[in-house]
């Protein structure tokens, strides 16, 4: 069975490594949100150019490995597995680099000011991974690798508005 | 005109006297043996018709027995018949009263049920009609600020 050999990737991107696992994370994101996304990648139908065109799109400031990655991965049809491959690659860089990470998501981009003010408090024990998802509709969302959850996202306030429905 | 005549009287006398004799001895014997035979058949009859009698009473009192024992266990029977329904019917309501009560509690559980999962269901909907609705209008009208406002106080609320 075909594998990617993650300790080979993390020494080749060791520099880029947080910023890779941050574009592995965001588009993992991107493809369980959409299935025709899922779908389009999976298709050897759809040129390989107009896939690249696709990612491009939609990871316009993406890593220097990333769109080479994924390339790969569709190649060894590998891209569905993307979601446990980027957990897996978070796993190894909170091995390798003895720092485990915080996830912050956020609906839109966070303003560079934020992110300075994200790096002041959090940075210096964690690493950060900045991930953009869509459906969040605005907030933030800090996720600690140890299990530790803080959600102000406006999608999690609609959840417990729909489960006070509900009860 | 009547005469006295002495010798015709004797004469007649004589004769009468000689019939009479006669016949005593030639007509009575078998006139008393007939009439003993006749009384002897007549008793025997009597005698006969009495042990008929008697007999036909004795069948009379005996079919009457019979008939009355036949006419108590009859109505046994019918008494017996009638507590046998009785019992029957009571069974039977009682069975269909369970079966009433049963199918009363069935479809009233039925009916709950459904109720239940109606509600549910309508609460499902609403929820996520409101979810639905909600993050079209927020997603519309949430602006740039209004999302970086939101943002900073979060990261105010998890620092304290």
């Amino acid at each position: 069975m075909k594998e990617i050999d993650l300790k080979e990737l993390y020494r080749l991107t060791k520099k880029e490594a947080g910023e890779l696992e941050n574009d592995l994370h965001t588009f993992a994101g991107q493809m369980l949100g959409l299935v025709e996304l899922r779908f389009m990648l999976k298709d050897s139908a759809i040129k390989q150019s107009q896939k690249n065109e696709l990612i491009a799109e939609l990871m316009p400031k993406s890593s220097k490995y990333f769109p080479a990655l994924i390339r790969l991965l569709i190649a060894e049809e590998l891209i569905n597995k993307l979601p446990g491959l980027a957990k897996q690659f978070s796993a190894l860089i909170s091995k390798e680099t003895g720092q485990q990470y915080l996830e912050i998501s956020s609906a839109r981009e966070l303003s560079a000011e934020t992110k300075k003010t994200l790096l002041r408090t959090y940075g210096d024990k964690q690493r950060l991974r900045f991930i953009v998802k869509p459906n969040l509709l605005g907030g933030i969302r800090l996720k600690w690798e140890d299990g530790r959850f803080f959600d102000a996202t406006v999608s999690g306030e609609l959840e417990a508005l729909k489960e006070a429905i509900l009860v | 005109m009547f005469e006295f005549e002495p010798g015709l009287m004797i004469w007649t006398t004589v004769s009468f006297g000689l019939l009479v004799l006669l016949l005593y001895k030639m007509a009575l014997p078998p006139i008393l043996a007939f009439l003993a035979t006749r009384e002897k058949q007549i008793a025997d009859a009597l005698a006969e018709s009495e042990a008929s009698r008697k007999e036909a009473a004795e069948l009379l009192a005996e079919q009457k027995k019979q008939l009355a024992e036949i006419n108590r266990k009859a109505e046994q029977i019918v008494a017996e018949a009638k507590t046998e329904g009785r019992k029957t019917m009571d069974e039977i309501v009682q069975q269909a009263n369970q079966e009433a009560k049963r199918l009363v509690d069935k479809g009233e559980a039925e009916l709950e049920q459904k109720k239940t999962e109606l509600l549910a269901e309508a609460r499902q909907e609403i929820a996520n009609l409101v979810v639905e609705v909600s993050s079209k209008i927020i997603k519309r009208r949430l602006t740039a600020a209004d999302n970086q406002r939101l943002i900073n106080e979060a990261l105010e609320n998890e620092r304290n």
